[in-house]
């Protein structure tokens, strides 16, 4: 807890941000074009990291269609981008994914969550998702709009941002500078929202819904509205890296392929669950080592970046994070982290984990 | 006020072919602290579980303070100012001490409010602060909850039901895992609390029994077969027989 920690510990918490921050600020400057480009995209996946890991290491509801928010934030800017031309278009289309993603979490959250669907039947719906807006964006009779296989490569208008009419820039694939440079304002701002969301009092409860949501209910929660308000967070959230990644990374309807909602649950697992720094480490690491694979074993990498995953799943669930904790020594997460081993929670139903007696009114006494 | 506070109405529920609850008709004045006892698999924890809409009855009605609950959620009646204790401790394990009582204090709240509100800037912290000394675990206010040992969980959840402000109170063997003078504590804390508020508590230990029980309603198989103080059904003979007897 911030609160328990000593004054030194607190000036060298505050240190290690702005070391962070000034490293952050000023990458592009040393690093090569290559590098840049890839660091902007991981930016955004990072934003989708830091939302799935709200749902899945906070509050214990994994999805397996998270990528599906992302993309609908990305086809919902290049839409807005084809279609409506005028000042602050950009905005508007920012707004939109963001927006459009948190009306359809609350949607499918209604149903999911007040049908009490929860554990692996949660996840497999969600995958579900993915694969509805991959028929959707699919479909010959939608060519003429999404682009098909071929996405939305090409038929927009690159993004303006800055001040509407007043000083504009513009991101283009090759405006590396300005693409890294949005990408970092918009991670910082999701990274402060989530880091004020998991602090309030509302975080506190979302990890007492991971803990047990039947104890929560007994104490007067409705917990179905209170999962849907996360959902629909997280979701938003994930939608907003999605228009933050246009046009730095292709719109297509891979964005709605199950490759991608695993490579996001792949991020969370590495970088750690539970942890607001572990999810975009995670995004970072794992991009780096799939980028590096891919290129010295051209068709062999899947088949290492499946093995590593296993590896960590197994031998290091807590993640990177995880490491870090057992090498400083702090006790705050490692309960839990013991507590929910990583595949457990994975396929485990929530009610069955949690500690109450069974429902069959069997009274044992000690 | 009303004038009773909780009342069952030829309350039945079956379990496949056993009769879990066979037409229980309790009612419990306010302020009232009863001790519900009985052999295992006598119905108790069952009906904690039909009082709380954890299980719905296959028939009769619940009323709470007049009104019909029979078919709320377990959040709306928890809402009412029903709080529970489980039988098996349970607490949130991954927060601390302090936010456990946090959460319990701030359950009453709607979501709108639950969403935006903070512990730290609210009366709630000041009340939690009251219970957590009650339940001697101020000390530790700042650890994990699955740092504490059983009983100490138990007083942890007993101080949720308090930090909640409950009308009526249902404590699911409170005193199991405790010693002998863990077990004395945890019964002045129930008599203390139960002045205000109506206390019903399953238990098993005589001495717990005997120590805070004015009034004991006697379960077995899913029918009241006693009622009256401590003394008077201790002495009735099929009581003797169906519980009392097998513990002496």
């Amino acid at each position: 807890m911030v609160g328990s920690l000593t004054w030194k510990s607190k000036w060298n918490i505050r240190l290690a941000v702005s070391v962070i921050l000034a490293a952050m600020a000023g990458f592009p400057w040393v690093g090569g074009d290559y590098d840049v480009v890839l660091v902007s995209r991981v930016l955004c996946f990072a934003i989708l990291a830091l939302s799935l890991d709200l749902l899945w290491g906070y509050t214990g509801l994994l999805s397996f269609g998270h990528g599906a928010f992302f993309g609908i934030g990305a086809y919902s800017l290049g839409l807005t981008l084809k279609y409506l031309h005028f000042t602050g278009n950009a905005y508007v289309g920012v707004l939109v994914g963001t927006v459009g993603a948190v009306v359809i979490a609350v949607i499918l959250g209604y149903f999911l969550f007040y049908g009490h669907v929860s554990g692996i039947y949660f996840g497999i719906i969600t995958l579900a998702l993915t694969t509805i807006l991959f028929s959707i964006v699919n479909h010959p009779d939608a060519f003429y709009i999404t682009g098909g296989q071929n996405g939305l490569y090409g038929t927009f208008l690159k993004p303006r941002y800055g001040i509407p009419g007043i000083w504009e820039y513009q991101r283009t694939l090759t405006s590396n500078l300005a693409n890294y440079y949005t990408s970092m304002a918009g991670f910082i701002a999701a990274f402060v929202f989530c880091r004020y969301l998991v602090n309030s009092s509302f975080g506190k409860i979302l990890r007492a819904i991971r803990n047990n949501e039947e104890r929560l209910e007994y104490l007067g929660y409705n917990v179905a509205n209170l999962k849907i308000v996360i959902f629909a967070v997280a979701c938003g959230l994930a939608g907003f890296g999605g228009t933050l990644s246009v046009p730095i990374q292709f719109i297509g309807p891979t964005v709605f392929g199950l490759i991608f909602s695993t490579s996001a649950i792949i991020w969370v697992a590495v970088g750690g669950r539970g942890t607001l720094v572990g999810p975009a480490i995670g995004a970072l690491v794992v991009t780096y080592v799939e980028s590096w694979l891919s290129t010295q074993f051209s068709s062999l990498w899947v088949l290492f970046m499946g093995t590593f995953f296993i590896l960590v799943i197994i031998f290091q669930p807590d993640g990177i994070m995880g490491l870090h904790r057992r090498a400083v020594g702090t006790r705050r997460l490692t309960a839990e982290a013991v507590n929910n081993s990583l595949l457990l929670s994975m396929v485990q139903d929530p009610k069955e984990t949690g500690d109450v007696d069974s429902s069959l009114g069997n009274e044992k006494s000690q | 006020m009303s004038t009773v506070a909780l009342e069952t109405k030829n309350l039945s529920k079956r379990f496949g072919g056993l009769q879990a609850i066979n037409r229980v008709n309790l009612t419990f004045k306010p302020g009232e602290l009863r001790c519900l006892i009985g052999p295992n698999g006598a119905g108790k924890t069952t009906l904690f579980n039909l009082i709380t809409g954890r299980i719905k009855p296959d028939e009769g009605r619940i009323l709470f303070e007049g009104k019909d609950i029979t078919r709320l959620k377990p959040h709306e009646i928890s809402r009412l100012g029903i709080a529970r204790k489980f039988q098996v401790p349970t607490v949130f394990d991954d927060l601390t001490i302090l936010e456990n009582l946090g959460i319990a204090a701030g359950g009453r709240q709607s979501t709108g409010l639950i969403v935006f509100s903070r512990w730290d800037k609210t009366s709630v912290l000041g009340q939690v602060r009251e219970i957590i000394d009650m339940v001697h675990l101020s000390a530790r206010g700042d650890q994990l909850a699955a740092t504490l040992s059983h009983g100490e969980k138990q007083w942890l959840e007993i101080g949720m039901v308090l930090a909640y402000r409950p009308r009526i109170m249902l404590l699911d063997e409170p005193t199991a895992g405790m010693s002998p003078s863990e077990t004395m504590e945890t019964s002045h804390i129930i008599r203390s609390v139960s002045k205000n508020v109506t206390t019903v508590v399953i238990e098993h230990d005589i001495k717990f029994l005997k120590e805070i029980a004015e009034n004991v309603t006697v379960l077995h198989r899913g029918a009241v077969i006693a009622e009256g103080t401590f003394e008077e059904v201790e002495n009735i003979a099929l009581v003797r027989e169906v519980y009392l007897g097998r513990r002496g």
